[in-house]
């Protein structure tokens, strides 16, 4: 089933009196639970796709769409069953520690302090970050602070997760590793749809599909690969 | 065509009939460290396409040489079928993808940026492939260290790729589509 759509999606920016085109006519489907990774040079316009995808930005032309939802006309965002842009900005005054930043995006709606506090605990947990609840979140490192950013991305129990560059500020290869197999297992165990950038290729490894993306271009296979068609055999009498 | 000589051969003489000698030269030119390029492997080529029907023997002026002509090769009908069937044709995914791609490109003309543009499509699909299928090990610091190695150099192919689409970019707006 197609979670994501987008249709000849074009994004042009002004600046300067000057207008610049970040993405060109782009067609894109994620499919419920598949990890779709996108490899792209800086100012490709890999960041810009996942605005606009995740409905953040608007399109000049085309449209996004959300489990058959205009993004132009409802936003998705951090919806329950909607989908959750992660990010690893975290602001100070949302809370202390990250137990209640994690929480924080639920407390907008009608959840209690104590069910915002339950639902952020069981996202740590699901991304073995657990033992960071009670940390602040300046004293985290950056293997701990791409965890925590995925748990308050998941708190809203979202179906897709749209991430830019998860493993950028991870310098060892192991810790990369670790994160993106969380991802994968994510996308496996909990059947959440993942839409990355990544800046190198070895960030690829694990992808249900793996694109790339070029002066605002985006190449390789942009559908859900169809599942494999097993022949009719009949039996012979 | 299944042999990358031979093709490469056949391509060299559909850019310009010419006589073995002068092929061998341009062929260790054009395919240095990609294709060997011994006398015998280019001789055998020719023979073998010419058996195919896909060159045939011309007389050549020697240059002044030796006043007389010699024996050359220039590439028939079906040669040239032949050859533009063997630049489009799919390229398997696997380790022999970088070097199929780069024969062929070295084979294509310059001012053919359509069959460049597929080559580097078919290019990009095969590192795709690999480095999505690429099995990540974190077992011991050995196998990380060669997993680095296949990933960094996939890596520079995806750079290398888009940065040969900037070439052809500026090339087709230089020189015409």
């Amino acid at each position: 089933m197609t979670l994501l759509r987008l249709d000849g999606v074009s994004k042009r920016f002004g600046r300067g009196g000057r207008e610049q085109t970040a993405l060109r006519d782009v067609q894109l489907q994620v499919a419920a639970g598949e990890l779709v990774a996108v490899w792209g040079r800086r100012r490709s316009g890999r960041t810009t796709l996942l605005q606009v995808a995740a409905g953040v930005e608007r399109p000049s032309d085309g449209s996004v769409r959300f489990g058959g939802v205009d993004l132009a006309r409802r936003s998705m965002l951090g919806r329950p069953g909607g989908l959750a842009y992660v990010s690893t900005h975290f602001v100070r005054v949302i809370g202390e520690t990250v137990l209640e930043h994690v929480g924080a995006p639920v407390l907008g709606g009608n959840a209690s302090t104590s069910r915002a506090q339950s639902l952020a605990f069981a996202a740590l947990r699901g991304v073995g970050a657990v033992d960071c609840a009670d940390a602040g979140v300046d004293g985290l490192d950056q293997a701990e602070l791409i965890r925590v950013a995925i748990a308050r991305a998941l708190v809203t129990q979202p179906r897709l997760l749209v991430l830019d560059e998860p493993t950028q500020d991870l310098r060892l290869a192991r810790d990369r590793d670790q994160a993106l197999e969380l991802l994968r297992s994510l996308a496996r165990r909990d059947g959440i749809a993942m839409l990355m950038t990544v800046a190198e290729a070895a960030d690829l490894a694990g992808a249900d599909r793996a694109l790339t993306i070029d002066q605002g271009e985006l190449r390789g296979l942009t559908q859900p690969a169809m599942g494999q068609v097993v022949e009719l055999r009949r039996s012979r009498s | 065509m299944r042999s990358a000589v031979n093709a490469g051969v056949l391509s060299l003489v559909i850019e310009q009939p010419s006589y073995g000698g002068e092929i061998g030269r341009r062929f260790e030119e054009r395919y240095d460290g990609l294709l060997s390029s011994r006398p015998q492997h280019i001789y055998k080529a020719l023979d073998e396409l010419r058996g195919q029907g896909l060159v045939e023997p011309i007389e050549l002026d020697d240059g002044g040489r030796l006043g007389q002509p010699v024996r050359g090769y220039r590439a028939t009908g079906a040669g040239a079928r032949a050859y533009r069937r063997w630049l489009r044709s799919p390229i398997q995914v696997g380790s022999r993808a970088r070097h199929e791609v780069m024969v062929r490109l070295a084979s294509t003309r310059p001012d053919d940026r359509h069959t460049a543009a597929f080559l580097l499509d078919a290019y990009e699909h095969a590192v795709l492939t690999l480095a999505r299928n690429h099995p990540v090990r974190s077992d011991n610091v050995i196998d990380r260290l060669i997993d680095e190695e296949r990933r960094t150099l996939a890596d520079a192919q995806l750079r290398w790729i888009a940065r040969a689409r900037d070439e052809l970019r500026t090339d087709s707006v230089e020189h015409g589509p």
